[in-house]
């Protein structure tokens, strides 16, 4: 019988952040094995003292509780306080709140923001819904991951695969309004030609066109180091995960 | 009354003043503990680790792995500056404490 379920399954319970939790389940584990061997030097066979120290030490419930009072950000702690339904309601609301404010400041207030937004066409409004999707879900993954500290395994992965589709639906939109703001404006080259003095417009409507590409692609680079920072924190937990145990 | 209420808060002032004598790992503050007070006081370690996590972020202690058993990596901790002037002015409240109980209950100074 090895240590190692014990360890993992105290690991998963503990709600402390890394790299805190990865130290306290080495110090157990070191602590586990320096009980069994006195077991052992006091006349127990390997596998019972084994068994004998897991008992002793699962029989203390309130180390979990006692560690997290420690360890747990402010935050954190004193959402833990608060129902389920409270706490999340309250967290989802203050990540609303500061998305909200963000593309206030960055959009809204900018009168050639607005005109770029609109000079897009109907393709834009696909994407400006993405590009806030993008906005909010930055939000909450950061401040989950570096301000909350909740480092548990559900919460890591969490809206990465979310994150990676809104990049790839904005880039794809872009292009696809890119690609028909081009076949509109050659479809009735003719007319667009005769209001530029006989001469197509190509700079004109390339600079129209490719709006939808340029907003779309911004916005999926945005999502994508999004997407970076929290699977890098994400693996790098994965790892020291692995490495306690 | 209950007896381990008050072994509790004692634990603080047990640990630091171990860790006063030589820096220790966690498993042998609780055996040295519970040998010398020939096992009167067990530590449990749902006592002992967060109160060690919890002095750590106060800067009483400072801890630090190494090899010291057999190659065996351990957590060790010490005692800081902070942590010897706190233990000082902890030391001087019990014994204040242990006074006052003396005069107002004499059986149990006896």
């Amino acid at each position: 019988m090895t240590f190692g379920p014990y360890l993992a399954q105290l690991e998963n319970a503990l709600e402390i952040p890394y790299p805190e939790r990865a130290e306290v389940i080495s110090e157990i584990a070191a602590h586990l094995e320096d009980l069994c061997a006195d077991l052992m030097f006091n006349g127990t066979s390997e596998t019972e003292a084994r068994e004998e120290a897991i008992r002793a030490m699962s029989a203390d419930a309130g180390f979990v509780r006692e560690m997290a009072d420690v360890h747990q950000t402010a935050i954190a702690k004193a959402l833990s306080k608060l129902p389920r339904n409270v706490s999340l309601g309250i967290e989802y609301s203050a990540i609303a709140l500061v998305g909200l404010f963000l593309v206030f400041i960055t959009v809204l207030q900018e009168a050639p923001m607005i005109e770029f937004l609109a000079s897009g066409g109907l393709f834009m409004i696909p994407i400006n819904l993405a590009g806030i999707a993008i906005v909010f879900l930055g939000i909450e993954r950061i401040y989950s991951l570096f301000i909350k500290k909740d480092h548990s395994q559900e919460n890591l992965e969490k809206r990465l695969l979310s994150l990676g589709f809104l990049a790839v639906a904005c880039v794809m939109t872009g292009v696809i309004g890119t690609l028909v703001g081009f076949y509109q404006a050659f479809s009735v080259a003719d007319q667009v030609a005769s209001k530029f003095d006989g001469v197509f417009p190509i700079f004109e409507v390339t600079r129209i066109a490719i709006t939808t590409s340029i907003w779309g692609i911004t916005l999926a680079f945005i999502a994508v180091v999004v997407r970076f920072i929290a699977k890098a924190k994400a693996t790098r937990i994965l790892g020291m995960r692995s490495l306690s145990t | 009354m209950d007896v381990d209420r008050i072994k509790n808060a004692c634990s603080e002032t047990l640990v630091v003043n171990l860790l006063k004598e030589k820096p220790m790992h966690g498993y042998d503050m609780c055996k040295e503990i519970e040998n010398r007070s020939s096992g009167y006081f067990v530590l449990k370690h749902s006592t002992l680790y967060p109160l060690l996590h919890r002095l750590e972020k106060e800067g009483l202690v400072k801890s630090k792995w190494s090899e010291f058993d057999a190659g065996k990596p351990r957590k060790y901790y010490y005692l800081t500056k902070k942590g010897v002037a706190h233990h000082e002015k902890t030391i001087e409240s019990w014994r204040e404490l242990v006074a006052s109980i003396g005069h107002l209950i004499p059986e149990v100074a006896t």
